[in-house]
C-alpha cells in the first residue's frame, strides 16, 4: 500500500548515552495559565500508551491546571499497576501545536518519555542506521 | 521534592485537596449544567467555565488564579490508560511507583 511521499524535517540524534541508542523527539511544553514553556528531548516509547511522562519536578512546574484525581489514568506494567497524575498542556513539535497532557506517577519519581497518545498525532521516522529520528511532512513528490 | 501522595496503612493514595473534594461534590451538577465545557475549581469553588482550555486559562489569568483543578466535563478520560511496558520502566522506578 502506497502511503505517499514524505520529506524528513527536524531530525535529531538518538540519545547516545545509552546502548542501544534511544530515539528522541524535541517537544516544547506550554503551561496553559502562565504560558511558561519548557523544551525537552523526550525519548520515544511505543510501549507506553500515555501522553508525555515527566519527572515529578518537571511536572510540578507545568501542572498549573491538573485534572481531578478521578481522571488520573492507571497503566498496567509488568510490575503491577501505576497511577499517573495528569495535567493539560499545549505541546509544540516541529512547529505543530497539539493539545495534550503531561503525566507523572502519583508515587515515585517518573521519567521523561513520550507515549503513544502523543505519537498518534505525529509522523515520525526512526532512521536506525543513521541514529536519527525525524519528523515527516508530506511532499508534493516533485 | 514534594510528595503529593498520602500513605495510609502502607498504601499510597492519590492526593486529596479541597479542589479534588469539591469536584467530587459538584460532579453530577457539572455534568448536568456544563457538559462539553471546560471548568476550573479553586479554593473549593467553581471559578471559571469556558468553551476551550485557552479561554478558561485567559479567565484564570484575569482572576490571578495560577493553580487550580480543571476538567473538560464529560470528555476527559478516567480509569484504565493502557500499558507501560518493560522497555522504559526500570527496576528503581517500578519499585517506587507500582500500586500495592
Amino acid at each position: 500500500m502506497a502511503l505517499g511521499l514524505y520529506r524528513t524535517r527536524n531530525c535529531v540524534d538518538y540519545d547516545r548515552t545509552v546502548v542501544p541508542n534511544r530515539p528522541t523527539i524535541e517537544v516544547t511544553v506550554e503551561a496553559p495559565i502562565s504560558r511558561s514553556r519548557i523544551s525537552f528531548e523526550a525519548p520515544i516509547d511505543t510501549g507506553f500508551s500515555g501522553y508525555l511522562l515527566l519527572s515529578q519536578e518537571q511536572y510540578s512546574r507545568l501542572s498549573e491546571s491538573e485534572l481531578p484525581s478521578d481522571h488520573f489514568l492507571t497503566y498496567n506494567t509488568v510490575m503491577g499497576r501505576v497511577q499517573l497524575r495528569r495535567s493539560p498542556v499545549g505541546l509544540e513539535v516541529n512547529g505543530k501545536r497539539l493539545s495534550s497532557f503531561v503525566e507523572t506517577p502519583v508515587a515515585g519519581l517518573g521519567k521523561l518519555l513520550v507515549g503513544r497518545r502523543v505519537l498518534a498525532g505525529l509522523r515520525v521516522a526512526l532512521l536506525g542506521p543513521e541514529t536519527k529520528s525525524c519528523l515527516l511532512e508530506e511532499s508534493s513528490g516533485k | 521534592m514534594e510528595d503529593w501522595g498520602t500513605e495510609i496503612g502502607g498504601t499510597k493514595y492519590p492526593p486529596h485537596d479541597e479542589n479534588d473534594d469539591a469536584y467530587r461534590r459538584m460532579k453530577a451538577s457539572l455534568q448536568k449544567n456544563y457538559s462539553g465545557k471546560y471548568v476550573a475549581i479553586s479554593g473549593g469553588q467553581l471559578v471559571a467555565v469556558a468553551e476551550t482550555l485557552e479561554a478558561l486559562a485567559a479567565v484564570l489569568r484575569h482572576k490571578r488564579i495560577m493553580r487550580c483543578r480543571t476538567v473538560h466535563v464529560g470528555v476527559d478520560e478516567s480509569g484504565e490508560g493502557g500499558e507501560w511496558l518493560w522497555g522504559s520502566i526500570e527496576q528503581e522506578i517500578a519499585s517506587t511507583t507500582t500500586a500495592r
